[in-house]
């Protein structure tokens, strides 16, 4: 998780896209959502992988959502029942749950179509917002939190020199590794 | 020297205007790097060009930012994608090497789960072009019997569906197996470490039946002494005893007192009643006397309520005790019926001990078939319990969510269509089809089935079992089995009974049916054709061998219930009761009168020597109570003769006094004389 979180820190004050890292946030809520141990979280975990958002904001995203998830699921089962039970959506459904490998996403399950339903839709409302974040915090949060000196005097803690130091090191294999 | 700095690839080229705003600075995230490459380039001919004479710093900052521009290019990872790519070879190489072995522990464990004993898998080999698994050999353990396995088989060849495998099922279309043998032992315990055997559940014993007599060497004592437990006799004798000896303790002590009381009075009642009225001269000698007769008629009522109450006591207790005694020449009765019993063949006994030997031999036979039914329907039962993962119904959420079933979506999460095997073994010919198993029921059209032929030189069995375990369906299990020509030997089973060895060519069959509440009904018949009979020892033994011998076929029909409450039910119904009737009428006539008579002089000379003697209280309490009526009657008497005797001194004073009045006058009174 610290590493997850140095990655994201050295994304928000480095040239890495706005998009990339607006991205990594909103695919870490998706697959914060959608539970694992089913094809569907692997191949929009394998998407996520192959694609340039950023890796250290998504994994940061999904580790501390991920916590949250038992709240959350009363809630997902619910829309998933709800979806899943639609009687528009029963043709639909039938013929997905007999075509080949459609089964192993385990779409049927109210917590994997509640979560990728309301991952789905908050994606990009999430990326956006991110983006915008990432806007902002560039152009004004960051260059004054530099300046201020409760900044100055928090590098000079031993435990965030050490992850300043984590963070150097983890930008040198996160180029390394892109 | 120190080195120049050189600048990146990127930078040296001259970039169009555009793509300099596009693909350079917009792929540049902080403000001030964007504005430091925009200084450091300038336009020449509508080119920007990277700026002659920057120092060393900046040229290395400049490689920096072009480090990041090439990293914001594109939307792809290439490095990833490569370590996907090397994943999958690595992947594949594991599954063509190390994929089997974990696979065959994996097949382990499951089977361990479903049948609770340790299970062995060997040469595993899973095809994933060709959709098909080999398999060496499997082994799984009998819980209930570590050492022996419940089923063993050799190589066995599997063909998966490719519909269902894409679908997340397991459907095997068809199974074959080299060899199936059940209850083959064991060379190392098949417990689990976390298991224990199940206790096996005993079948109820009917009452024990008596042992047979032999009547050759027939001996009426030793035959009551044997039986001597099982008689009630003796009980019943003591019973009568102890009443006799507890009534004659109670009352002994209480007769003589009142005897001593009795002859007391009777001695100080002797001087007034040898008192001739007459004698008395005056009148107050004859009221002294009437008073005095009167003391001692109180203490003679005493007596008589006391001699009355001992005579009443000593009469109940000799009633109780009489009562006993009666009961206990009853039961001298009936065991003297019982011991003539064992030496009438009519009487049926000699059919009851034959019996439990029977029974002992079916339900052996009966009892494994139906462990293994059992075992099958438990499996069965689990497979469905556990492969329903999520729910189905409107109910809370659980973590794990719920799985909603769409209709056409008639797929088992695992199914074996069919597995077969056709093999020799022992010189017999075995035919196994094991169809439609699967872990949900519901979701096949036939419940899963069993049929199992064996032939073996002219002879044929045929066994057919259907497991349903369909939610509507109320049956769990049903099977019928079917023998013709098959050899019986029962070897020495029925030595109980003299005869050392039983054979003949048998029919038989068995149908079996189970419910889901665990209730178990079998019937089965069974046709054994030129029976014999060997080793015959004994009266009974060479009477049933000779009997055997005389008729076509020994008949038996057997039924076994076992109700969901644990009790189970056991009932034969065979011509063997007239087989043993025949053997036994010719040997009741040579023996069994003689016998009869020996045993009842025994008992008659047990009951004189032993039991009699036990009843020498009773003559104590008669006497007891004779004496306490003879006292009774005393004591009434005494009262009586008292009561005389005031009567008279009354009269006495009566007439004295009337006689002094006429001689004195008239100017007297008298007192007045009371009663």
């Amino acid at each position: 998780m610290v590493k997850a979180l140095a990655r994201a820190l050295v994304a928000l004050n480095s040239n890495v896209k706005r998009e990339q890292i607006a991205g990594g946030f909103a695919c870490g809520v998706l697959l914060a959502l959608v539970p694992p141990g089913n094809l569907l979280f692997i191949l929009i975990f394998a998407l996520v992988c192959f694609t340039k958002v950023n890796y250290g904001m998504q994994l940061l995203v999904t580790g501390i959502l991920m916590l949250a998830r038992p709240l959350v699921a009363p809630a997902l089962d619910s829309v998933g029942w709800i979806l899943l039970n639609a009687p528009p959506l029963q043709g639909f459904f039938t013929i997905l749950y007999n075509l080949p490998l459609a089964p192993l996403t385990r779409f049927n399950n109210t917590l994997v179509a509640g979560g990728l339903v309301v991952g789905l839709a908050l994606w990009l409302p999430l990326f956006f917002a991110a983006r915008a974040f990432v806007s902002w915090y560039r152009a004004k949060l960051a260059p004054k939190w530099a300046e201020s000196r409760l900044y100055k005097a928090f590098t000079r803690i031993p435990f965030v020199q050490s992850l300043s130091g984590a963070i150097s090191t983890a930008s040198r294999v996160a180029g390394a590794l892109e | 020297m120190k080195r120049q700095a050189k600048p990146a690839a990127i930078l040296r080229k001259a970039i169009p205007g555009k793509s300099f705003e596009r693909r350079y600075l917009g792929l540049l995230g902080q403000a001030a790097d964007r504005e430091f490459m925009a200084s450091s380039f300038e336009l020449v001919d509508g080119s920007y060009r990277l700026k002659a004479g920057l120092d060393d710093k900046a040229l290395k900052r400049l490689n920096g930012l072009a480090k990041a521009i090439k990293l914001n290019r594109g939307a792809v990872k290439t490095g990833p994608l490569i370590l996907a790519i090397l994943l999958g070879t690595v992947l594949l190489a594991f599954g063509l090497f190390f994929m089997n072995p974990v696979l065959e522990r994996g097949l382990e464990r499951g089977l361990e789960a479903a049948f609770g004993a340790r299970a062995e898998v060997s040469a595993l080999h899973l095809d994933l072009v060709r959709l098909r698994i080999s398999i060496g050999s499997i082994a799984v353990a009998d819980r209930d019997d570590p050492m022996t396995n419940l089923f063993q088989t050799g190589r066995i060849e599997l063909g998966l569906n490719l519909a269902s495998l894409l679908r997340g099922r397991i459907f095997i279309e068809e199974a074959t197996a080299a060899s199936i043998e059940a209850g083959t032992p064991r060379s190392s315990s098949g417990a689990l470490p976390d298991s224990s055997a199940r206790p096996k559940a005993t079948m109820a014993t009917g009452s024990a039946a008596p042992p047979l007599v032999d009547f050759e060497n027939f001996d009426a004592k030793a035959l009551l002494q044997r039986e001597k437990a099982r008689l009630g006799s003796a009980a019943a004798f003591a019973e009568a005893q102890k009443s006799y000896d507890e009534a004659t303790t109670r009352w002994k002590d209480r007769y003589e007192s009142s005897g001593k009381a009795l002859a007391s009075l009777d001695a100080t009642s002797k001087k007034i009643l040898v008192l001739d009225p007459r004698s008395i001269r005056t009148p107050s000698e004859a009221l002294a006397a009437a008073a005095d007769a009167k003391a001692l008629i109180g203490n003679a009522r005493d007596v008589v309520k006391e001699t009355g109450t001992i005579v009443r006591g000593i009469g109940a207790d000799a009633e109780t005790a009489t009562s006993l005694e009666k009961r206990a020449r009853v039961a001298v009765d009936e065991d003297l019926a019982y011991l003539k019993s064992l030496v009438d063949p009519k009487s049926g006994t000699a059919a009851k001990a034959l019996e439990p030997s029977i029974r002992e031999i079916l339900s052996d036979r009966a009892e494994r078939w139906l462990v293994y039914g059992n075992r099958a329907l438990e499996v069965g039962l689990k497979l469905k319990s556990t492969s329903g993962g999520g729910e189905t119904g409107r109910k809370a959420a659980s973590i794990r969510g719920r799985d909603v079933i769409f209709p056409s979506a008639a797929l088992p999460r695992f199914r074996l269509g069919l597995l077969s095997s056709s093999f020799a073994m022992d010189g017999s010919e075995y035919a196994f089809e094991l169809r439609d198993v699967s872990t949900e029921p519901d979701l096949v059209a036939s419940p899963a089935s069993l049929r199992l032929d064996i032939a073996k030189n002219g002879a044929k069995a045929g066994f057919e079992a259907v497991a349903d375990l369909r939610a509507l369906s109320a049956e769990a299990y049903s099977a019928k089995a079917t023998a013709e020509g098959y050899p019986l030997d029962l070897g020495d089973s029925l030595s109980a009974v003299g005869i050392g060895g039983f054979s003949g060519i048998a029919d038989g069959r068995l149908e079996l049916r189970g419910e889901k509440d665990g209730s178990v009904a079998a019937t089965g018949g069974l046709t054994v054709h030129e029976p014999s009979a060997r080793g015959a020892s004994g009266t009974l033994g060479k009477a049933l061998a000779e009997a055997v011998a005389s008729v076509d076929a020994v008949e038996l029909h057997a039924r076994y219930e076992t109700l969901a409450s644990g009790d189970d039910r056991f009932t034969i119904d065979t011509n063997l009761d007239a087989i043993v009737a025949k053997a036994l009428r010719a040997v009741a006539e040579k023996y069994a009168k003689k016998a009869g008579d020996e045993l009842a002089a025994a008992m008659r000379d047990w009951i004189g020597t032993e039991l009699e003697g036990k009843l020498a209280s009773k003559t104590a309490l008669a006497d007891l109570l004779a004496g306490a009526r003879s006292d009774d009657q005393a004591a009434v008497s005494l009262d009586g003769r008292l009561g005389a005797k005031v009567a008279a001194f009354e009269a006495r004073a009566k007439e004295l006094g009337t006689g002094a009045l006429k001689g004195i006058g008239s100017g007297l009174s008298l007192p007045k004389v009371k009663p």
